[in-house]
């Protein structure tokens, strides 16, 4: 995995400034489209362009990690702040692209059932993202710390093409991806 | 191949740290627009309430349910060393710095419900105990773990009148309904400005 490691300052609207505008966009496999991540995360078209707002507002955020899938098709984006992350995500379909998040219910028989063995409650998570092991799966990473500091680490796949959707107010079109296979290790 | 297969996989991070406030001390302040939109500037001893009341606020984009509540004190320094789960900063700043939770009434959302509602550190929120029947005006300050909701700092607790210890853990379990109001962070706390004594 091709990964950079980017260091500037926390407030939103400076992210990337100490940047060259070439490390600014990620680009997609088959070249037409970017990733340009500011103080907002936007989908590029090969022009420039931008093609649809991923995330309005990175105000917060500690981390952000983009990773497309071989085929260019689709992609998945995870923002770590203070003690949570969550991961937003867009596909392809014809010409038009559409955007998603996982929503928090995916995790929470695996919450429940790591907090009855590690005993607490989930006081913060963080998730990073592995290798695409199909079109349209992407393997997830992560690690949970539990009142008293207890810590258990964790994997999941995050898969594409599942429904029902639903529109949310920001404009997501929840139920889209779905985390399966859930592991705590 | 092995070249395409890198770039099919490549990630992307910014890992946002050693941020040097001097560096950065013209572009404090905060609001929409501003050089860190989730830096809200507060006077007084605390948030108070949105300028307008709430009227201003519009309808709750986001609420809780019933649910049990939490005590987030970050951000409280007397709290390390005794909340094991406690750490330095929020994830939101009022006047550049991390939101101290026994001053400020601020609550914790978890990250994938705020950007599904629309919800932004800074904004108003409200926190209602059930039991009771008390509420006090809050910000969201925190990101949260899925689940999270619920999680309110020590100053909004008390002033809803739900008691703590200092390991964070509530006497009793507590239910609260936490409403947040999307779009809402610019809109000033109606706090009185603070008076100077003179010795």
């Amino acid at each position: 995995m091709n990964t950079k490691i980017l260091n500037t300052c926390a407030a939103g609207a400076l992210l990337l400034t100490a940047l060259s505008s070439q490390a600014r966009n990620i680009p997609s496999p088959d070249g037409r489209f970017a990733i340009r991540a500011e103080s907002a995360i936007e989908l590029l078209d090969s022009t420039g362009q931008p093609v649809l707002t991923l995330i309005n507002n990175t105000a917060g955020d500690t981390k952000v990690e983009v990773a497309w899938s071989p085929d260019s098709r689709r992609l998945a984006i995870v923002e770590t702040s203070g003690r949570g992350s969550d991961i937003v995500a867009a596909w392809r379909d014809g010409d038009v692209w559409h955007k998603t998040i996982e929503m928090d219910a995916d995790q929470a028989g695996m919450i429940q059932q790591a907090q009855r063995e590690f005993g607490g409650r989930l006081v913060s998570e963080r998730r990073t993202l592995g290798s695409w092991i199909s079109g349209n799966a992407v393997k997830v990473h992560g690690e949970m710390t539990f009142t008293g500091g207890r810590k258990c680490a964790f994997a999941y796949t995050l898969e594409f093409g599942h429904g029902p959707i639903h529109l949310s107010r920001a404009g997501y079109e929840d139920g889209a991806v779905v985390g399966t296979q859930f592991q705590i290790l | 191949m092995k070249i395409v297969q890198k770039i099919a996989v490549a990630s992307f991070l910014l890992v946002l740290a050693g941020c040097d406030d001097e560096d950065h001390a013209d572009q404090l302040g905060g609001g929409p627009g501003s050089a860190n939109p989730t830096d809200v500037t507060a006077s007084g001893n605390g948030f108070c309430g949105p300028q307008g009341g709430a009227e201003s606020l519009g309808q709750a984009s986001f609420d809780s349910g019933s649910t049990i509540a939490k005590i987030d004190t970050d951000g409280n320094p007397a709290e390390q060393g005794l909340d094991a789960t406690w750490q330095a900063g929020t994830s939101g700043t009022v006047n550049g710095q991390a939101v101290n939770s026994a001053q400020y009434a601020y609550v914790a959302m978890d990250a994938s419900t705020m950007r599904n509602d629309g919800v932004s550190l800074g904004d108003w929120a409200t926190v209602h105990n059930n039991a009771t029947g008390q509420s006090t005006f809050a910000r969201v300050e925190d990101r949260g773990p899925p689940g999270g909701t619920g999680e309110i700092s020590q100053a909004a607790a008390t002033a809803v009148g739900i008691q703590y210890l200092p390991s964070s853990a509530t006497v009793g379990n507590p239910s609260v309904t936490v409403q947040a109001f999307a779009g809402t962070s610019a809109i000033e706390g109606d706090c009185p400005p603070a008076v100077a004594s003179n010795p």
